[in-house]
């Protein structure tokens, strides 16, 4: 009984001293503990933005810090984990600019191989982000590296970094695919490729009845298992949801991406993103071609436009409907013509061809066109590139009732003689022609097209007012 | 018995990691850099130093039967401490010895010691002894790590030694390189101490 009770006090005791000890030195840590680890942590964000300050944004999916000088956000830092080649993952911090262009990437921990994986942590390796942005594809081996025999770990920080700018830019609103309304999508087959872990993920969306209903998967490369609970799960949540704006499936987040992607590359043309308008007034005389898809099938049109004015728009080939597209097709090449403008009303009962039409239009407008002399006013042109030698050719020629003149090279400073052999050349053969598809010279290769650009700059320019004969 | 007696047998007649063969998990663990096994070394040798001199003086108040218990509540709060204040004050290297600082905890040097030495001897000696065991453990661990630096980084605490081109031979930064090191060293001292062996009889029948 002695014993016991000994044996109980005594380990009591000694317990009780422990206790007091760890409590004492705790007590004399702690604070420079927490400080170092807050100084670390604001070392090294200054070390990926420079900014005055960080401030915590709460509520995000990842930590998040607003960098700000004199109280303006400069920039963003996203704190992600990256799932590497060991379980551990790589803590990795990602300083972004206002408009998600990567400003410096740094690994905070990370536990991966020494000398094999622990490369990704180098300054060298992870300086390859820095300018990549929301118009990145982040693949290795195309805009991105990934070290051999590390492959993993540099997935882990590619992916991360691709992450990290789309999460600044959901953020602050920089994404262009905010989001496609599947409803707006016309019914028909559409197919789209994202990268997931492996390499290319393609689908088969099929849109009917202005709904999404059924999302194939027709390719991947993706990891057997890892990437089944994506592959499984994500199509049907995105037809349930008919957005493409779906959650990944945790553990698969590569492969989620991939196939969200994919999805959103289908639907690329419906994308609600902001378009930069058409400026007719920076487009050459000339015929243009673009395809859309109608009702049932491609539309072909050639938009004829001169003087920044739309002439004409002729449906070279089109298989929708004829009783119900034609009047449409009418009506919106009519109202296109008046308006001058492709934000025209669409035909009711004809909406999927007239939405064919005007993208088909559209297409056209933001083709390389063929340049047609004819359509040019009359009058006197001047124009000047750079041909051969820095200086300038200068020419001018003469349009009079849609024809072109002979094309005078007023001066230039290319080699005397055989520049002058390839002008004294191209400017009958393109009066002859009427046209500046003409065979270059050779052996005054650049001489030729230098005058060949003067011209286009002259088309552009227009007619020298005053001056018509 | 003097200082440099106790040490020479704490770091080469009774080392921990050639002779005793203690302790190999850190041993195998951290050692890919020099200054890990050095990290290491010191922060075992600071608590078994604690803890032998702890034991030492408690030795006569100690049950036998809760001995272990107390044991490990003492080596315990000693790892503790030492932990602490190396996060607080030398945090890249609490940072690189990772889950093997707490681990020091049942390293099997340090409950061995203290079974076998403090529990039997005066506080001054279970001191000496700590310290001694301890700079062997450092010595082993510095060894270790320096060779497989040398052959896996190309680099000797952290100074690079080739240029950036040279391919090393990274195996040796991979746990399959703590085997193949520490196998080669062992079998090189085996074979060293086996030659002197008439001497370390002699010097062991002197010792008796």
């Amino acid at each position: 009984m002695n014993t016991t009770v000994k044996m109980i006090v005594v380990l009591g005791l000694i317990s009780a001293i422990s206790a007091g000890l760890l409590a004492g030195v705790n007590m004399l840590t702690a604070d420079t503990i927490a400080a170092n680890s807050e100084k670390r942590l604001y070392d090294k964000l200054a070390q990926v933005l420079d900014a005055d300050e960080f401030e915590v944004q709460e509520g995000t999916e990842f930590p998040l810090w607003l960098g700000k000088t004199k109280g303006e956000v400069v920039g963003y830092v996203v704190r992600l984990t990256g799932q590497g080649y060991s379980s551990d993952g790589i803590d990795i911090l990602v300083g972004m600019d206002s408009q998600a262009t990567v400003n410096g990437v740094l690994i905070f921990s990370h536990s991966e191989t020494p000398g094999l994986g622990s490369k990704v942590a180098d300054q060298g390796y992870l300086a390859q982000f820095v300018g990549k942005g929301l118009d990145s594809a982040f693949v290795p081996g195309e805009d991105v590296d990934a070290i051999s025999g590390a492959t993993s770990s540099s997935m882990a920080v590619i992916g991360s970094v691709r992450k990290a700018v789309n999460l600044v830019g959901d953020f602050a609103g920089l994404s262009e695919s905010a989001g496609i309304d599947f409803s707006s999508v016309p019914d028909g087959v559409y197919t789209g490729k994202g990268r997931g872990f492996g390499g290319d993920i393609t689908v088969k969306l099929t849109f009917a009845g202005g709904k999404l209903t059924a999302l194939e998967i027709v390719s991947h490369s993706e990891s057997p298992n890892v990437s089944d609970p994506a592959i499984d799960k994500l199509p049907q949540l995105i037809i349930d949801q008919q957005t493409a704006e779906v959650d990944a499936v945790s553990g698969a987040t590569m492969t989620s991406e991939g196939i969200i992607a994919a999805v959103k590359d289908a639907l690329a043309e419906f994308g609600s993103g902001v378009e930069v308008p058409i400026d007719l007034n920076s487009l050459l005389p000339g015929k243009y071609t673009g395809t859309a898809r109608g009702f049932s099938s491609d539309i072909t049109v050639e938009v004829t436009v001169a003087a920044g004015e739309i002439l004409d728009i002729v449906i070279v080939s089109e298989d929708d409907t004829p009783e119900v597209s034609g009047p449409a097709f009418e009506a919106i090449v009519t109202a296109i013509k008046q308006e001058q403008s492709l934000d025209v009303d669409l035909v009711s009962g004809a909406t999927y061809s007239s939405q064919g039409l005007v993208a088909a239009v559209k297409d056209a407008l933001g083709s390389e066109g063929v340049l047609d002399l004819s359509l040019l006013p009359d009058g006197n042109y001047l124009g000047e590139a750079e041909g051969f030698s820095r200086d300038p050719i200068q020419v001018s020629f003469t349009i009079k009732g849609g024809s072109i003149g002979s094309v005078q090279v007023l001066s230039h400073n290319d080699t005397p003689g055989r520049a002058d052999e390839a002008f004294n050349q191209i400017g009958p053969s393109i009066e002859a022609r009427q046209s500046l598809d003409v065979d270059l010279v050779s052996g005054a290769t650049y001489s030729s097209q230098g005058m060949l650009e003067a011209i286009i700059n002259a088309i552009v320019a227009g007619p020298r007012s005053g001056t018509g004969q | 018995m003097s200082i440099f007696k106790e040490l020479k047998r704490g770091i080469i007649l009774e080392n921990p990691t050639f002779r005793l063969v203690l302790g190999m998990c850190p041993t195998l663990a951290v050692t890919t850099l020099a200054i890990n096994g050095i990290g290491m070394g010191l922060a075992t040798t600071a608590v078994l130093i604690g803890s032998n001199v702890a034991i030492a003086a408690l030795k006569n108040l100690i049950p036998s039967q809760v001995r272990i218990p107390c044991y490990i509540v003492i080596i315990s709060t000693f790892v503790t401490i030492i932990s602490m204040l190396m996060e607080a004050y030398v945090y890249p290297l609490y940072e690189a010895l990772g889950i093997f600082l707490p681990l020091i905890v049942v390293n099997c040097i340090i409950l061995g010691r203290a079974e076998a030495y403090a529990s039997k001897h005066s506080v001054g000696m279970s001191a000496l002894d700590g310290l001694a065991i301890g700079l062997g453990f450092t010595l082993s661990l510095t060894t270790i790590g320096s060779i497989r630096e040398i052959l896996g980084a190309g680099s000797i605490f952290g100074y690079a030694l080739v240029g950036e081109n040279v391919t090393m031979a990274t195996i040796f930064s991979l746990p399959p390189g703590a085997f193949f090191t520490l196998g080669t060293l062992m079998a090189i001292i085996n074979a060293v101490t086996r030659k002197k062996s008439p001497r370390k009889k002699a010097v062991a029948k002197r010792e008796a």
